[in-house]
């Protein structure tokens, strides 16, 4: 007998579909969802804030107009969760940092203006990494995310409080940043699907940067189509956001049933080396068997640019994060320091007490990387390097359609990890910040568990082509059938 | 990498750091810098403009829009004086 | 001794909206009502560029002859400041739009090229005030408003030439159209980079930067001063230091504001949020079409083609509209000095008392040129012209109805004039005699006698042939 499976556990396409066979009513399954959040969060620690009152009230909202037999949106109804980066008016938008913690926005990030615009219900915002600087959620200000399938694991970082609460049954799905593998390496440790999109495609209009030419804006679902569904409310230009680029409009669901007959997947050997887990490595490449059974051509690689990554990833990064963090200075916004003596003080203590240690550390090391001859000798080379490895990638995909690869090293560390040393960093984030560095999509897809902790394997594709991501996934979720859902 | 050039560092950054958070910053600099030692295997070409985007900007209209509201602007201000942003 | 200087200029341009937001560009106003999240540099804004802006650049840089790029990019500038809302500023230093141009100065002989190293975009800041208490409030309705800086090769060696320069550029830059460029309105910023070279021993002083000048008198008593200053020094063997000055109009002397030693480390970074700059050749050309003459071309042109004294010249070039307006209005009254003449006394003047802009009166240069016209062939007086000018310069309409209506029209009907002469004739025996005796002061009385009886209508060179075939 198949359990029933709880609201709060619906994806985003069965929850549309009993809201349109009138089965359930979207208040009760905004309530579902708020019930479980009181009973689980404690646990959990997924989010900064919840707005109960306005989810409850747009959910009589969308109740109405579906008995008014009124169009609701693609995601009418659909109880959702928005990272604390990305700008909600009026709602605190703290990035998860006491910086600011009392500073609510006047306006609305694009993305999340759409998302209302085609009825998605808001729950709340979710816990993160301080301003996005981090690999497991721990140094948020707030609180400390746990892992549901473990919560004495990491959820990962830094959208960990997104990728909890999907996975807790707090939200059907949330949107999270990703800078090098913020999305996609929470998604991993939580068994869940998570998407780096291209940069470019969704608008950055309103996510509060940490790293302007890396950042993207992606969902966290629990299976492919629900991801596709959100990518399509979401995708599209946006005349706010001057790197925002002008395509055709997609429909990602489209043809995401077609299956992989035919297509061509690239495993580079340099993404199985002696830091990935050998369950891991083990786990991505029965992926490559699936594959092939369903008719995909697997073929190893060479990307031999990938010792390079972490380098120039982290000087890239670090540098354009000291440049994005110079706005906060108290006057305008954010934490104001009332120990001062002049201007010059007052700005340093409001930035001394309002960011914390990664935050300082990082911004630092961008100052550093910038500072007199610096910018020459090493900001320069790394800018080249990344030239280097988006035409690296370039050349598989003259001969490949997608990279197969592991998302992340390992399973979900404990919490309190040293995450200082060279080698764990590389297992959290090196398989994952290539393709912020190259601009181009990446998606985590849960594929096996190991020890009762979800592994992810990650597909890479060429610059705006989702499509073949999603379509790939699909026909793997499909021929796996994992069972991803959390049952407690 | 030396305490002065981290305190100059601090001092563009605008940030008061204490002795220990002083010294764990110069371990990590000094840590980045033998980690992007493998980036002098490369030999750059100055030539190439130091410019990650191929895309050509999309420029907007000379256009007025409608104002914004003060109130709002001002509201997450910690400091004001009727219409002013104050420090002091 | 040589003296060096070059400068570095600010316009700010005149379009509708900031560089990259849609808030509006004007002056004066109160504080923070022409702002938005954007040009407050809020978390998460994003900058996008004003096409408008790139425009006005690019005629710039072609009206001072420079090379336009193809592709340029932005930059971010970084350094703290209250009324830097980003905590950088976002410039041109990497890739200017403009670069290697010139403005000529002086004539004939002493005519100079004086070098533009580059001009590029960036974005203003709000301003600081500051109170007694140790307070500042700040006003960000100023910051994102569009400017171009002009940087100068050291070419010019004189207060004088300064001046002559910086009257040239804003000359030129009024002419098409990009700016107001009033230096009292902070539409125009000049800040001077000045020191003084010693040929003969081979020492030079050190540069003195010149900041806070508010007028082309200030620019030139600050060089002047400056030039004293650094030359003193020399001859007594000592130096000047690295140091950025102020003009200080009541003490009339410069004084510290702050050391030059270090460079300030701007980390000039390329701004990931907005993307390259392309130009087309296309693109280049049409605006360097939509350029209109010049000021040094048009007067020398004029100078050739009519023949008009430099000090006319002068006055009616003074701006693009009335050079517009004179040259159209001789294309329906082909008398250059005339027109001249009535533009610079009437017009002039009618627009001085009335406190006008040419742009919002009435008249019309084909209107305007019609009544020169009619008054060239004698169908009006001088004087009835006068009153028929004032009605067009107030409302509007066409010389010959307004004649018309007024009763303006002077007679010339023959037999009309010789009966009202003859009349006044008869009523002036005396001055008959007198004329005849030889006094020709009796002439002129039975001149302005016949044009009383004619109440003004009279045509002065009739009455005067008709008076000379009856006396005679």
């Amino acid at each position: 007998m198949v359990l029933k499976l709880k609201i709060y556990n619906l994806s985003i396409h069965e929850i549309k579909n009993k809201l349109e066979n009138r089965e359930v009513k979207a208040i009760e399954i905004v309530e579902a969802n708020l019930n479980r959040i009181n009973s689980v969060e404690n646990k959990v620690n997924s989010y900064i804030t919840i707005t109960e009152d306005i989810a409850i009230e747009k959910a009589k909202d969308i109740d109405k107009k579906i008995n008014n037999n009124e169009s609701i949106g693609v995601l009418g109804g659909v109880p959702m969760a928005i990272k604390d980066n990305i700008c909600t008016e009026g709602i605190l938008t703290s990035c998860g940092s006491k910086m600011l913690e009392n500073f609510t926005p006047p306006y609305n990030a694009m993305v999340y203006e759409k998302l209302l615009s085609e009825g998605g219900i808001m729950l709340g915002k979710t816990n993160m990494d301080e301003f996005a600087m981090g690999s497991s959620t721990e140094t948020s200000f707030y609180k400390h995310t746990k892992n549901p399938w473990d919560i004495n694991k990491i959820p990962g970082g830094s959208s960990g409080g997104s990728a909890a609460a999907v996975a807790a049954g707090e939200a059907a799905f949330t949107l999270g940043s990703d800078t090098g593998g913020s999305i996609r390496q929470p998604a991993s440790f939580c068994g869940l699907v998570g998407l780096k999109t291209t940069y470019g495609l969704v608008s950055r209009y309103g996510l509060i940067a940490m790293a302007s030419s890396l950042d993207s804006i992606g969902p966290i679902t629990r299976n492919v189509k629900d991801a596709a569904l959100v990518l399509n409310a979401i995708a599209g230009y946006d005349s706010s956001d001057g790197t925002s680029i002008n395509k055709d409009k997609v429909d990602y669901l489209n043809g995401i049933n077609d299956g992989v007959k035919g297509l061509k997947v690239a495993i580079p050997k340099e993404y199985f080396d002696e830091d990935v887990s050998d369950t891991v490595k083990k786990s991505v490449l029965k992926t490559a068997e699936v594959f092939k059974d369903l008719g995909a051509v697997c073929k190893e690689v060479s990307l031999s640019s990938t010792k390079y990554v972490m380098a120039t990833y982290g000087i890239i990064s670090e540098a354009e994060i000291s440049l994005n963090f110079a706005r906060f200075d108290g006057i305008r916004y954010g934490h104001r320091s009332f120990n001062y003596k002049d201007i010059e003080s007052f700005v340093k203590s409001s930035r001394s007490e309002g960011f914390g240690s990664e935050v300082k550390k990082r911004i630092m090391k961008g100052t550093y990387w910038l500072s007199k001859d610096n910018y020459e000798k090493y900001y320069k080379k790394a800018d080249y390097t990344r030239k280097l490895i988006k035409a690296d990638f370039n050349n598989v995909f003259s001969n490949y359609d997608i990279i197969l690869t592991p998302t992340v090293a390992t399973t979900a560390l404990e919490i309190g990890t040293n995450q200082e040393s060279t080698t764990t960093k590389k297992k959290l984030d090196g398989y994952v910040a290539a393709a912020n560095l190259a601009g181009i999509p990446a998606l985590s897809v849960p594929c096996d568990f190991d020890k009762g902790l979800p592994i992810g394997m990650q597909l890479i594709g060429r610059a705006f082509d989702e499509k073949t991501l999603l379509r790939a996934a699909r026909a793997f979720e499909k021929a796996i059938n994992l069972n991803n859902i959390l049952s407690t | 990498m030396n305490m002065n050039y981290i305190d100059y560092i601090a001092d563009l950054a605008k940030l008061q750091l204490n002795e220990i958070d002083k010294e764990s910053i110069q371990k990590y600099i000094d840590e980045s810098l033998r980690n992007v030692q493998i980036l002098n295997e490369i030999d750059i070409d100055n030539n190439i403009m130091t410019y990650t985007s191929e895309n050509k900007a999309i420029l907007r209209d000379d256009k007025i829009k409608k104002s914004f509201n003060t109130e709002k602007l001002l509201k997450n201000a910690g400091n004001r004086e009727s219409n002013y942003f104050k420090i002091g | 001794m040589k003296t060096i200087i070059g400068l570095e200029i600010h316009v700010e341009l005149s379009t509708k909206s900031k560089i990259f937001c849609g808030c509006k560009v004007d002056f004066g106003g109160i504080a923070n009502t022409r702002c938005c999240p954007v040009c407050l540099g809020m978390p998460g804004t994003l900058p996008v560029l004003n096409k408008k802006v790139v425009d006005y650049a690019v005629k710039a840089g072609l009206a001072l002859n420079c090379n336009i790029a193809k592709e340029s990019i932005m930059d971010r500038k970084n350094y703290f400041y209250p009324d830097l809302v980003k905590g950088y500023q976002i410039t041109q230093y990497y890739s200017p739009l403009c670069q290697n141009g010139f403005v000529e100065i002086g004539e004939g002989k002493n005519k100079k090229e004086i070098g533009i190293k580059r001009i590029h975009i960036e974005e203003d800041t709000g301003k600081s005030l500051y109170n007694s208490q140790n307070i500042t409030l700040l006003d960000y309705n100023r910051s994102g408003v569009p400017l171009i800086e002009i940087v100068t090769e050291p070419d010019l060696n004189s207060g004088e030439e300064t001046k002559e320069f910086l009257e040239s550029l804003r000359d030129i830059l009024r002419y098409i159209g990009i700016s107001d460029v009033k230096m009292e309105e902070g539409s125009l910023r000049c800040d001077v980079n000045i020191n003084i070279e010693d040929e003969e021993k081979k020492t030079r002083s050190n540069i003195t930067e010149l900041k806070n000048l508010n007028s082309f008198k200030a620019v030139v008593s600050a060089i002047e001063f400056e030039e004293n200053r650094h030359k003193l020094l020399l001859k007594e063997q000592k130096n000047t230091v690295k140091e950025t000055r102020r003009w200080d109009e009541v003490e009339k002397q410069t004084q510290v504001m702050r050391l030059k030693d270090t460079e300030e480390d701007y980390r000039y970074f390329p701004e990931p949020d907005i993307l390259r700059v392309v130009l087309s050749e296309e693109e280049i050309n049409k605006i360097k079409e939509e350029l209109p003459e010049l000021p040094k071309d048009k007067k020398n042109r004029w100078l050739e083609e009519f023949k008009l004294p430099e000090y006319d010249i002068e006055v009616l070039t003074g701006s693009l509209e009335l050079a517009s307006f004179f040259e159209e209005t001789l294309s329906y009254s082909n008398n250059p000095k005339k027109v001249s003449n009535w533009i610079m006394t009437e017009l002039l003047r009618r627009l001085k008392e009335c406190d006008v802009e040419l742009s919002a009166v009435k008249l019309t240069p084909k209107n305007f040129g019609k009544l020169l016209n009619l008054i060239n062939e004698g169908i009006i007086s001088n004087s009835a012209g006068k009153k028929i000018f004032y009605e067009m310069f107030e409302n509007g309409g066409k010389p010959e109805q307004i004649a018309q209506n007024k009763g303006l029209i002077q007679i010339d009907d023959m037999d009309a004039i010789e009966k009202v002469i003859k009349e006044v004739l008869h009523r002036n025996p005396q001055s008959i005699e007198d004329y005849k005796n030889g006094k020709d002061k009796a002439f002129g009385y039975l001149v302005g006698q016949s044009m009383k009886a004619f109440k003004g209508k009279g045509n002065p060179k009739l009455i005067n042939k008709v008076l000379q075939k009856l006396l005679n």
